[in-house]
């Protein structure tokens, strides 16, 4: 059957992340026609990145230049692309932009959305998209009534599959529409720490600390471990809330989805909202004075212990091997 | 200035209904950090600004006194939406049905709190604004209101930005953003007294047919627990669990 997708993508610093190139791939692999929408700003490399877009799957990249980075203009162009010619699918990786942009296009197009997904397959020539729900524990099957289905990735939930020999996708520019709807003002020049150049999302190794950190210093002792291992530092909402690390590097519900090899978390009770963005690592090593902590129960090694003693002691030691 | 509090009180204990795959709901609700963290910015406008903070909710009815510690806190009254029709409710029914409650109270805005701990992606807020046709000012860290503009401090995966808007319109905040008050005993009794105005879908305008499960464009086809990891490996730490910490990075070539 036949069946068309449009990959919203959000590309920083030039680059598309390789979490929107797996979302790519995966909507490849069960559709047959394959646009994206990519956003650019003066100076982005378009045919570089369309170029790369195309060897995920890409047929066509419709180009639009010089967006604000809000969630209306993006629901005004998406919604004007498919009235001109429906899509069966479209798909975001997760992010604050994405969930505005999603929730919005779900009302306008009167179009179900599954969220939080990490997988999507044909089953008998419907769409099923898979999830975890309550803390992982349970793998819930989901479809969609009716089209498109809006579909939001977690982060690095997917691999990317790239096609060497795929042929350059047809790139068509994109007007957006007069009139896009109320919309917020945004300061287009942030201040603190941005999640791709945190590295959370493609990290080998996160070194994370939560709650039980006790106060802001501590969390150099994460930053010294974790440039030992070659790792990068996470933390978990409590930590953000307090104002002790930035957002960027938040994992959680409210935060990223990570998948690495290897993944320590100091002092982190492991609250189901924590749980979810983690629970797919590959090794989980715990370290928290309280036995009855619940990140206990998803580890393959529990240290119950003081991570202000235990940390500093993990990190002089590897210094000593290596 | 009249604020609007959305809020949703979860589920004691998470578990998903065997038959319906949905979550169970039928057993005492609480409301969350994030909830009570709205509810007080919501206060914080009325502290500043004057005016009244109404509690919304949808919910069964035997979650409506959830909503009671938000009246303790000094929310002036809570409004819940209630009926069988609403079970499975999507995010396109929860939207519409918030919004006719919103609509009805004419709020100059709504505030929720970041996204739910059972369940929803953070996709409420722009539902509901694109309902309401106003717009939506999302991962909100810092709040101010003033000259019929709102302002805020967002916190997003590109930094901090600022970001500002004209009222009415829809505020989402990211996470736990400020301490909530703790109500004296005597608010607690107060609140005892304030009302919980419980609305219908009908009595709201809408046609119990489109709500639900029925008006619902998206379904659960499966559910079954995920594969559990193994058995963890505890030590406890006599100083020298580094060492084992150590041993077991190399024994899985993580070093």
């Amino acid at each position: 059957m036949s069946r068309r997708a449009l990959v919203v993508v959000e590309p920083r610093s030039g680059r598309v992340p390789a979490g929107q190139l797996g979302v790519l791939s995966a909507a490849a692999r069960v559709c047959d026609a394959v646009e994206v929408l990519l956003p650019v700003a003066d100076g982005d490399p378009v045919e570089e990145l369309a170029g790369e877009l195309g060897r995920h799957g890409a047929g066509t990249v419709r180009v639009v230049t010089g967006l604000p980075a809000t969630s209306a203009p993006r629901v005004a162009v998406v919604a004007a692309l498919h009235a001109a010619e429906p899509y069966d699918l479209v798909a975001f990786e997760n992010s604050s932009l994405s969930a505005d942009v999603a929730g919005a296009l779900a009302v306008r197009l009167g179009a179900g959305v599954c969220w939080d997904l990490s997988g999507l397959d044909d089953v008998d020539g419907e769409l099923v998209g898979r999830r975890l729900a309550l803390a992982d524990s349970t793998s819930v099957d989901v479809g969609w009534v009716g089209g498109p289905a809006l579909a939001i990735f977690r982060t690095a939930a997917l691999d990317t599959v790239l096609n060497p020999a795929g042929d350059a996708p047809r790139v068509v520019p994109v007007q957006v529409p007069a009139e896009t709807g109320p919309d917020v003002v945004l300061d287009e020049t942030p201040s603190g720490a941005d999640v791709v150049r945190s590295g959370l999302d493609t990290a080998d190794i996160v070194v994370a600390g939560g709650r039980g950190l006790g106060s802001q210093e501590n969390i150099a002792l994460l930053e010294e471990l974790a440039s030992v291992l070659g790792g990068v530092v996470g933390v978990s909402m409590p930590v953000v809330d307090r104002g002790w690390y930035p957002y960027a590097h938040q994992v959680g519900q409210t935060g990223r989805t990570v998948r690495p090899r290897l993944y320590l978390a100091c002092g982190i009770s492991g609250a189901v909202q924590h749980r979810v963005g983690m629970s797919r690592s590959g090794t989980v090593i715990a370290i928290n004075t309280d036995p009855q902590a619940p990140i206990f129960d998803l580890c393959d090694l529990g240290v119950i212990g003081d991570l202000t003693e235990v940390v500093p002691r993990i990190t002089a030691l590897l210094r000593e091997r290596s | 200035m009249k604020t609007v509090v959305c809020v949703k009180p979860v589920p004691m204990a998470l578990a998903l209904d065997a038959d319906s795959g949905r979550l169970d709901r039928s057993g005492g609700s609480l409301l969350t950090g994030v909830d009570e963290s709205a509810v007080e910015s919501a206060l914080r406008v009325r502290d500043e600004c004057g005016g009244e903070v109404v509690v919304l909710a949808m919910v069964p009815e035997a979650a409506a006194e959830a909503l009671r510690p938000a009246l303790a806190m000094g929310a002036d009254r809570a409004v819940v939406v209630t009926g069988a029709a609403l079970e499975g409710a999507d995010l396109l029914v929860t939207s519409e049905v918030l919004a006719a409650a919103v609509r009805r109270l004419e709020a100059d805005l709504v505030i929720l709190g970041a996204s739910s701990g059972d369940g929803a992606g953070a996709l409420l807020w722009s539902a509901l604004g694109e309902r309401l046709g106003l717009p939506v000012l999302s991962r909100a860290v810092e709040v101010t209101v003033a000259g019929g503009r709102l302002g805020a401090t967002r916190q997003t995966e590109t930094g901090v930005h600022a970001a500002e808007t004209s009222l009415p319109a829809v505020l989402a905040l990211s996470g736990e953003v400020c301490l909530p008050r703790y109500p004296s005993f005597r608010d607690v009794i107060a609140a005892k007294k304030k009302t919980v105005e419980v609305l219908t879908p009908e009595s709201l305008g809408l046609a119990a047919a489109d709500l639900g499960a029925s008006g619902s464009r998206t379904r659960v086809l499966a559910a079954a627990p995920a594969p559990a990891r193994g058995s963890a490996e505890l030590v406890e730490d006599d100083g020298h669990a580094h060492e084992r910490v150590v041993d077991f990075l190399v024994e899985r070539r993580l070093v």
